[in-house]
């Protein structure tokens, strides 16, 4: 604060002086009309002293001059100085002219009122320093108590000026005419003098008036107010640039150079002449009226239509105050003026613009509005919110009552995205909306707004237009409503909440529901509640849930939607997520059609295909058995040639079977009706079984057959992978020439095992590699009748290995024979759940070998010894879990070693089976611990079974399977075998049932469809029996069951397993955890349950 | 080795005909049913050594016939070989699992129909 005031104290200081300066420079150019001598010094002086002005008013308008700090006011001071220093040369310089000029009497007369006007302007300057003083002190008060009196110092000036008048009268009454000429010069000059420095204290007077405000605001501690003031009290003394004094004549006995400036006048070219000159004559009378009104008011503040001198018209802004001495008298006028001519422009303009701009707000139907972002502040065009909406309103509306407009479900939204544009840097943004109107109903506008940023990107308004669209809104939806009447499929679309919200007439009809009864409805719960087989349909697993919660897209064509009367019509439906503006998934569109002839027509197609399968091979059969019976001398002697042409018949009759059998299945593979039957299966047995198929036909070709096979499990198809290799291997054959080598080779690699058919034949050309696995591309037209072949093999084969997940290529150079490659998934290697580790003690090293090999492939762990002491050196250091021992040995015999382990604590209780060429009969079993007896020549499966049974632990456990699929029974009793785990199956509900009765078995496996009744059945059957209604259960079904079917199907310790999903080692160790629990868990607490 | 009789059930004429043909060149006897009861009183009434049976036959089907044949003590014993146009492998693996002896594959090569009938039921 304190700053602010030395500033606007300074200020009015340097105002004064600066104006003083200007008047001694006036009293010089005064002097050079009169006299001509020393005109270039004097030039000169003044251009010294335009150039100390500029400085002044450099400093004074330079930036940074808000904040004074007390050097600056040291420096003020000095400039304070140096003007006093030139007004008092003034001074002196003017005395020498008086006595160079003018007679003594009056000479001494003019020196005296000069020195008494001399000592009043350096009271005046004294003054000025004792303000500088006390603003050096940070005295403000003392530095305004010193204006006041320097007020006071300027009445005295102005009244010796009055007297140097007086003498010039004097002068004029007595002097010649160029003495009277010049002494009226003198007092023009002097008069000049005085109304600069009236209007001088004035521009103080004023600047201390502000300066009184801004204490009154210092009071009350509006920072804010006092910035905003700074800048208009600068606007002030820019603003009223010109400043004059009239007469009471008003005529212009004073004008600063911007007054006369601004008029197109030389400053002392108005002295003198008539104020009303420099008014248009068509505002004279206006200005008249002002002069009335100041001497009413004291001022009077007018805008009016000034004059130039070139007769040009500029408008003006003026002020004019009263000016009175200090007893009342009345002196004359001061009058500001200031051009607003381009203000005035500039106004002009804006109206036009803002004309424009209601004009085009009126013109267009849109809806304007502002907001301020800073204030907040909101404008609407309210007559167009009345025309448009309805919303009569005599007051302003704000930005909450138009928030209020908006429809409650839109809000949000609405207010979430202008915020997000805002944020953006974004500069526009649209969105629809409800709004409400002034009748309660709501109109559907689009609203356009349009951020207006300042320099540095930060929002500071919006404008925007309201549109209303609801009209054509809802022509837009009568002719969507229209498109999707029209379409045949069913449509329709969910809400969040799987609620329809639109339904389309075709899928109205196809679901036998009228559109407006399913608006609103969880479709899910209405239509797609159970499958086709009539299981529950849990709404997560529906890919609806998934296009509205994940917004995916999904569907099927498997599936079946309830109609209203409860049948169900098989559908084919995409489910597609309906997202907002901004990626939100809003709901959700399914889209479907009744699929249900479809259907029909591709069984139909089944059906064909197979009638034609038998249809044709029928007559083929006969055809074929009746050529061949003749060609092989059956029904009597043939010709020569007749048997040549019963061979070609014969020939291109298994041509034809062959081609129909190709057709068929590569038809049924592709259609997606054959899928792969996926089991482990061994690599090599089927590599060795592929060659052996081929061997006579290589054999005939007289081209050697080779294998290189590699001991892999796979995950596959044995029956497609065997139709593959031999079809990869026959192909190789033919087309080898005789003497050649047809190799089939396999390598394990990290994704599968990769099989390569390799041969020496011609080979394939570049341009037909990629051909000759589609249908009918054989390599050479001739091919298919000299080969025999379908022109479909290579096709199959492709078609089986990627059904495996695999691909199949060739590379080949002509003449050098070609390799097919190909990869099948490997079985994830399952490590036996529980292996166990068997010691073999034979000193025939073969019997070992085959004994190892047969434990090996069963999962077991074989460590093979060769004599009785070797055995019984490391038996303790492998802890097997049995032992298999052969009785005729060298040193320490069979009998020997058993009696040494048997009675040994730490190997008494490992189960050793005897392996011996003697039978048991003959020799009795001479230790009740022997697990078993074996009898050379061993054969692989009674070995396997002697040493299962012998095995500890689950030996001994009954697992029933009920399953009535025999493919996947067989499988999961061979896998169970290895186990030493005794599996008995059941077909159908009723065996089941049955044969749990009669054997309590240890853990049931339950298939849930079966052929008589179903597993749900067979559960109810058997909680009812004490025992078995706690025995562990595993639930091994095609689908997931519900939750409450769970609860229906639950035993005792009951897992749930779907088909497919689940790998039969994974089964497997499944089975054993719940067999160990029931070892560790005492079998007696099941009995006693 | 006695002379072995064969019972054909096919709805086929000229299949049974040619089935016949390639079987009595090799001296065993045949009979022949068109259809699927008919087999089964045949083989009630001759107790072929074989039966060869289609599967599929309007009315009674091969794995229909089977299960006639099974039900009744003096025909279960008789081995049975479908003669099946069928080729898919898990066609084929279904009538297997019926029990039967096996599968011959239409069409069959007449010349070598009485060797495979032989080797599937262990005749030397």
């Amino acid at each position: 604060m304190k700053k602010l005031y030395r500033l606007y104290v300074v200020l009015a200081l340097f105002a004064l002086l600066a104006a003083s300066f200007a008047l001694v420079l006036h009293l010089n150019v005064a002097r050079t009309y009169d006299a001509s001598v020393a005109a270039s010094e004097r030039a000169m002086k003044r251009a010294a002293a335009t150039q100390h002005l500029q400085q002044l008013a450099g400093d004074v308008d330079a930036p940074g001059n808000d904040v004074f700090d007390d050097g600056k006011v040291e420096e003020q001071a000095r400039r304070l100085e140096s003007a006093a220093r030139s007004f008092t040369q003034a001074i002196v310089e003017e005395r020498r002219q008086i006595v160079d000029d003018e007679p003594p009497a009056e000479e001494r007369a003019m020196l005296v009122a000069l020195d008494q006007l001399d000592a009043e302007m350096r009271t005046l300057v004294a003054e000025g320093r004792m303000i500088f003083d006390a603003l050096r002190r940070g005295e403000t008060g003392e530095a305004a108590a010193r204006m006041a009196r320097m007020d006071r110092t300027y009445g005295r000036v102005r009244s010796r000026l009055s007297g140097i008048d007086t003498l010039i009268d004097r002068l004029q009454e007595h002097e010649s005419r160029v003495q009277a000429e010049r002494a009226a010069t003198l007092r023009k000059r002097y008069a000049y003098v005085t109304g600069a420095l009236l209007a001088l204290i004035v521009v103080a007077i004023a600047l201390y008036g502000h300066r009184m405000q801004r204490e009154v605001v210092a009071v009350a501690g509006l920072q804010r107010r006092e910035e905003e003031l700074r800048r208009a009290n600068l606007a002030f003394a820019n603003a009223m640039e010109g400043i004059s004094f009239l007469d009471p004549d008003r005529r212009y006995t004073f004008v600063n150079p911007a007054y006369a400036e601004t008029l197109g006048y030389e400053p002392t070219e108005l002295i003198g002449t008539p104020s009303e000159n420099s008014i248009h004559p068509d505002d004279l009378e206006t200005m008249r009226a002002a002069y009335l009104e100041m001497r009413e008011h004291g001022k009077a503040e007018i805008d009016v239509c000034g004059l130039r001198k070139d007769g040009t018209s500029l408008d003006t802004h003026v002020v004019i105050v009263a000016s009175h001495d200090e007893h009342r008298e009345f002196l004359g006028y001061y009058r500001f003026m200031k051009d607003i001519t381009e203000q005035r422009r500039a106004e002009a303009a804006l109206r036009r613009s803002e004309q424009r701009f209601q004009v085009a707000a009126r013109a267009t139907s849109d809806l304007v509005w502002e907001l301020d972002l800073e204030t907040n502040a909101f404008w609407v065009d309210r007559d167009a919110l009345e025309r448009q909406f309805g919303h009569a309103s005599s007051r302003d509306i704000d930005m909450r009552q138009w928030r209020d407009r908006i429809h409650p479900d839109d809000q949000d939204r609405i207010k979430q995205r202008v915020r997000r544009v805002l944020a953006s840097e974004q500069l526009s943004w649209s969105d629809e909306y409800r709004f409400r109107r002034g009748d309660g109903s709501y109109a559907e506008v689009v609203d356009r707004g349009f951020a207006i940023h300042d320099g540095e990107k930060k929002p500071l308004r919006m404008i925007g237009a309201l549109q209303d669209i609801t009209t054509r809104k809802r022509a837009e939806r009568a002719y969507n409503t229209m498109l999707l009447n029209a379409a045949a499929d069913g449509i329709f679309g969910l809400d969040l909440d799987g609620r329809a919200t639109f339904v389309n007439q075709s899928a109205a009809r196809l679901l036998g529901w009228s559109g407006d009864d399913l608006i609103g409805k969880d479709m899910h719960a209405l239509v797609h509640h159970h499958r086709a087989d009539g299981t529950e349909y849990p709404l997560a697993a529906c890919p609806t849930s998934a296009a509205i919660a994940g917004g995916e897209t999904g569907g099927t064509d498997e599936e079946v939607f309830w109609r209203k009367d409860g049948s169900s019509i098989a559908v084919e439906y995409i489910t597609t997520p309906i997202r907002d503006g901004d990626e939100n998934v809003v709901g959700a569109v399914v889209t479907f059609r009744d699929i249900s002839e479809r259907l029909a027509v591709e069984r139909m197609k089944d059906e064909f295909v197979s009638t034609v399968s038998h249809e044709l091979r029928t007559p083929l059969t006969s055809i074929r058995g009746a050529l061949g019976l003749l060609a092989g001398g059956r029904a009597g002697k043939i010709p020569e040639k007749g048997k040549r042409m019963l061979e070609i018949a014969v020939t291109n009759t298994d041509r034809l079977v062959r081609l129909i059998n190709d057709i068929l299945d590569i038809e049924r593979m592709e259609s997606g009706k054959v899928t792969m039957e996926l089991r482990p299966c061994n690599a090599v047995a089927l590599m060795e079984q592929a060659v052996e198929l081929i061997r006579p036909m290589a054999d005939k070709a007289e081209v050697a057959l080779r294998l290189s096979a590699c001991d892999a499990h796979l995950l596959a198809d044995p029956d497609r992978l065997m139709q593959t290799f031999t079809n990869l291997l026959s192909n190789a054959v033919k087309f080898s020439p005789p003497g050649g080598t047809v190799s089939l080779s396999a390598t394990a690699g990290n994704d599968g095992v990769e099989f390569e058919v390799a041969d020496q034949g011609r080979g394939i050309p570049a341009d037909k590699l990629e051909l000759i696995f589609e249908r009918f591309q054989q390599v050479d037209a001739s091919d298919a009748r000299e080969k025999g072949g379908s022109g479909l093999g290579l096709p199959i084969c492709r078609s089986i290995v990627r059904q495996h997940g695999g691909e199949i290529s060739v590379v080949s150079e002509p003449g050098r024979g070609s390799r097919f490659r190909f990869t099948i998934p490997m079985l994830a290697v399952a490590v036996p759940p529980h292996a166990h580790t068997v010691l073999v003690c034979d000193d025939d090293e073969g019997i070992r070998d085959m004994m190892t090999t047969l434990l090996e492939r069963k999962g077991h762990r074989a460590v093979a010894v060769g004599s009785g002491s070797e055995l019984l050196e490391r038996v303790s250091s492998i802890a097997p879990d049995l032992i298999l021992l052969d009785l005729l040995m060298p040193e320490i015999n069979g009998w020997e070693a058993l009696q040494r382990l048997k009675s040994d604590p730490a190997t008494a209780s490992i189960p050793v089976v005897i392996v011996s060429i003697f039978s048991p009969d003959r020799n009795g079993w001479p230790f009740s611990e022997l697990a078993g007896w074996i009898q050379k020549p061993v054969d692989g499966e009674t070995v396997v079974g002697s040493i299962e049974a012998a095995l500890p632990a689950r030996s001994g456990k009954t697992v029933l399977l009920v399953e009535d699929d025999v493919d996947v029974a067989r499988v999961i009793i061979e896998g169970f075998a290895s186990l030493g785990i005794h599996i008995v199956h059941a077909a159908t509900g009723r065996a089941a049932i049955e044969l749990a009765r009669k054997l309590t078995p240890d853990l049931l496996i339950l298939d849930l469809v079966l052929p008589d009744i179903d597993g749900f059945a067979v559960v109810d059957s058997l909680k009812d029996h004490h025992l078995l209604r706690a025995i562990p259960l595993i639930v091994h079904s095609g689908r997931e069951p519900t939750a409450f079917q769970r609860d229906r199907l639950t035993l005792g310790p009951t897992e749930f397993l779907t088909k497919g999903s689940i790998s039969l080692a994974d089964l497997e160790r499944l089975v054993m955890e719940l067999l160990d629990n029931m070892i560790a868990a005492p079998l007696g607490e099941r009995h006693a349950g | 080795m006695p002379a072995k009789r064969v019972l054909i059930i096919d709805d086929e004429p000229d299949i049974r005909e040619v089935v016949a043909m390639a079987l009595e060149c090799n001296s065993v006897e045949v009979i022949a049913a068109s259809d699927g009861r008919a087999g089964v009183r045949a083989a009630l009434e001759h107790r072929p050594d074989l039966i060869l049976l289609d599967v599929m036959m309007p009315e009674l089907d091969g794995p229909s016939t089977f299960g006639l044949l099974q039900e009744s003590d003096a025909t279960r014993a008789i081995p049975v070989i479908f003669l099946t146009a069928k080729v898919q492998a898990a066609d084929r693996r279904k009538l297997t699992a019926l029990g039967a002896l096996g599968i011959i594959a239409k069409p069959f090569d007449p010349m070598r129909l009485a060797e495979e009938i032989g080797a599937l039921a262990g005749w030397s």
